[in-house]
């Protein structure tokens, strides 16, 4: 048996099953259901924009050569996660996924003049899908779910340290990844 | 509405903006089988703090100074899941003896074994970390786990850079990529 095994099953060993919450103070199951509902939506949209973007920006003449090969790996990510998070939207919670935004309909995306600009307004878009995932995982137990959001999440962190090393930024600056809303 | 054993609370609270937050009520034995996913990911983290102690002796330069870094959220992490424990009414479980995380670690003579075993611990956190989501039942520490877990991810990608491979190379993270 390697270390590393060794480690996960002394971690496995440690979870015990566990129920879904049977109370919830003065919030109805169905109430729980419906924002349980909204915010794996809003951490579709935030895939979907960040999706949006990217492909505007790489396809924008804004970038150099090799930006331009890093945005279009991220956007191939983001395109992989809008679909697997609205897929597992569908089959755990019976409920539709958004639509993905116009261009025009993203904030920053029209005005943009130069690289500079992009890569800014491409890290603002992986903060906040970052954000969006984590109110997500705050919010839902649903373990398909769960491992979904998990995989993406680690996915976005990564995207952002490409992004900020682009940017001559810190790659990890906190111990921490919260995203910004 | 508190659970016992001074576990996490049930409340309503709004986050304003129509989005608002809720925490579900957490039973004593959920808040049990909560503390016991932690204390299990405590023990990673120790095991990370060793690693990057360790290695660090065998690294210079700008890899040094990376790896310090990590070493500080690696134990940033290792105070914030002894904190969530204790929130939860429980005890951290004491650490063992430094030889028992460390006798399984394999021989770092170089920089390139040094950040290989880096990211072996590393990618094994993400995968602990994604694993213990599903079973923890506190909203918020689901929260801090997932936060932390991004991290470990970021870490990954930065010590695939020191090692000159592809620093994202899969759309989904989840530790359990070959290193």
């Amino acid at each position: 048996m390697t270390r590393r095994e060794a480690v996960r099953l002394a971690a496995v060993a440690a979870l015990a099953p566990s129920a879904l919450p049977q109370r919830a103070g003065a919030i109805t199951r169905d109430e729980l259901k419906k924002m349980e509902k909204a915010a794996v939506a809003r951490s579709v949209s935030a895939e979907q924009t960040a999706m949006v973007a990217f492909e505007a920006i790489a396809n924008g003449g804004l970038l150099d050569q090799r930006t331009t090969g890093t945005v279009r790996v991220l956007l191939d990510h983001a395109t992989q996660h809008a679909d697997l998070l609205a897929k597992t939207l569908e089959s755990e919670l019976d409920a539709s996924a958004p639509l993905a935004p116009r261009r025009n309909a993203i904030p920053g995306l029209a005005g943009l003049r130069g690289q500079p600009g992009a890569l800014r307004l491409a890290t603002r878009l992986e903060d906040r899908a970052i954000a969006a995932h984590l109110a997500a995982v705050r919010t839902t137990h649903n373990s398909q779910l769960l491992s979904a959001i998990a995989g993406v999440l680690g996915s976005d962190g990564q995207g952002l340290v490409l992004l900020r090393q682009l940017r001559r930024r810190e790659p990890v600056p906190s111990a921490f990844e919260r995203g910004r809303p | 509405m508190l659970a016992a054993g001074g576990a996490a609370a049930a409340l309503a609270s709004c986050g304003g903006k129509g989005n608002p937050q809720v925490t579900p009520t957490v039973s004593p034995d959920q808040a049990r089988s909560d503390a016991a996913v932690m204390n299990a990911l405590l023990d990673l983290e120790r095991t990370a703090v060793l690693a990057y102690s360790i290695g660090m002796r065998r690294l210079s330069g700008a890899p040094r100074a990376v790896a310090g870094r990590f070493l500080e959220h690696e134990r940033e992490h290792e105070r914030a899941v002894r904190r969530a424990i204790r929130g939860l009414g429980a005890q951290p479980t004491p650490a063992r003896p430094a030889r028992a995380y460390t006798s399984g670690f394999p021989r770092l003579r170089t920089a390139q074994e040094v950040l290989r075993f880096a990211l072996d611990v590393e990618n094994t956190q993400v995968s602990a970390y994604g694993d213990s989501l599903g079973s923890i039942v506190t909203p918020a520490l689901r929260t801090e786990l997932a936060s932390i877990l991004a991290v470990e991810a970021e870490h990954m990608s930065v010590i695939l850079g020191a090692l000159h491979e592809p620093q994202a190379s899969q759309a989904l993270v989840t530790g359990n990529a070959p290193t």
